[in-house]
């Protein structure tokens, strides 16, 4: 009995001799220090890659969506230009315009009016994606006019055959 | 309004009872709970030779205990807030350790490794021929403390590597006092036993 309590005995004084307290001691202390710290959350928030993968998605679907809104608005700047471009022409052509519609309503020709439709929707897609500015489409949109009276005046004008 | 009313009372109370808190935490001269458990673990911290110690018992070496005891440590400073009774502090310690130490066993699997491969080396051996003897003998000793049964294992480390006294163990253990007297007699015996056996092998 006496010799195994002798052998844990000299067990213990060789481990409390091989056991260094500062080690311990400052180990501990970093172990605590480590754990004390404030975690990032925003790390770990995309070190998840499901969350960081939904996240981006959000992201993605989020400028798709801004885009549809403000960027690629259809009719958003443009509606305004094209609106402003035929105010200053009929003020400017008011005469000439009324003069060219005149034969449109007399006849109540389908084929001239749907061949009117068609060039005023030339003149917006132009503006649309051309990217042409106000006084380009209102100095184009004179030319065309002044050319269209001088055919009118001469008994030729037809609204199908107007070069936009 | 009755969920608001509900609220309020509610929000009340917790008040108070933050209030009542304090005002204990004031009682017992102490400013901040964060204090509190800096200076219970800070108390703790004198026992950590002791806590070395079970670990040493209840591991394969010195190497491995020191790393036990850090873990210990460790765990009581993550839980010091589930203390309860501030007087118990010791014997809270203690169950760590000898719960660490025995997840440690059953994760590297110490019951099944031979008891050669648990005793360490003697630094520096003045003599070659002691030094066998002293390993040999080792070599039993923990044969022997791994081929006891838990529970009389738990109180023979806790007593011979600790020195923990046979109360201190009752109430580590959550046992009777005699108990742990009669798990130690026959854990001494079978120590004994084991030991003498191997010699005459």
């Amino acid at each position: 009995m006496t010799e195994y309590v002798e052998l844990i005995r000299k067990e213990k004084d060789e481990a409390l001799l091989e056991f260094s307290e500062d080690t311990f001691r400052q180990s501990l202390d970093s172990k605590i220090a480590e754990k004390k710290r404030p975690r990032r959350s925003y790390v770990s928030f995309f070190r998840r890659p499901a969350v960081a993968g939904t996240a981006v998605f959000f992201m993605i679907f989020l400028v798709w969506l801004t885009s549809r809104l403000f960027l690629l608005a259809p009719l958003g700047s443009e509606e305004k230009q094209i609106q402003n471009t035929f105010v200053q022409l009929f003020s400017q052509h008011g005469t000439i315009l009324d003069r060219m519609l005149q034969p449109i309503e007399q006849e109540s020709n389908r084929t001239a009016m749907y061949e009117f439709q068609w060039t005023v929707k030339r003149i917006i897609y132009a503006i649309q994606k051309e990217n042409a500015r106000e006084q380009d489409i209102s100095e184009s949109l004179n030319r065309v006019l002044q050319n269209a009276a001088v055919l009118i005046k001469a008994g030729k004008g037809k609204p199908g055959e107007w070069n936009i | 309004m009755e969920y608001w009313g509900g609220a309020v009372v509610f929000n009340l109370w917790r008040m108070k009872t933050r209030v009542e808190i304090l005002a204990e935490v004031d009682m017992i001269g102490l400013t901040t709970v964060k204090e509190k458990k800096s200076r219970i673990f800070e108390e703790l911290m004198v026992h950590h030779k002791r806590v070395f110690l079970i670990c040493l018992g209840f591991s394969r070496n010195a190497s491995d205990a020191q790393d036990l005891v850090q873990e210990v440590y460790f765990k009581a400073y993550k839980n010091i807030g589930t203390l309860t009774e501030i007087s118990l502090a010791k014997f809270w310690l203690f169950r760590i350790a000898r719960n660490t130490c025995l997840n440690f066993r059953k994760k590297h699997r110490l019951d099944r490794i031979s008891a050669f491969e648990m005793i360490q080396k003697i630094k520096d051996p003045r003599n070659p021929e002691e030094e066998i003897i002293h390993r040999e003998q080792l070599r039993q000793l923990k044969g022997a403390i791994q081929k006891l049964p838990k529970k009389q294992r738990d109180v023979f480390v806790m007593k011979e590597y600790g020195d923990l006294s046979y109360e201190d163990i009752a109430e580590t253990l959550n046992i009777k006092l005699g108990t742990v007297m009669s798990r130690l007699n026959r854990a001494r015996q079978a120590i004994k036993e084991q030991i003498k056996g191997d010699e005459y092998d």
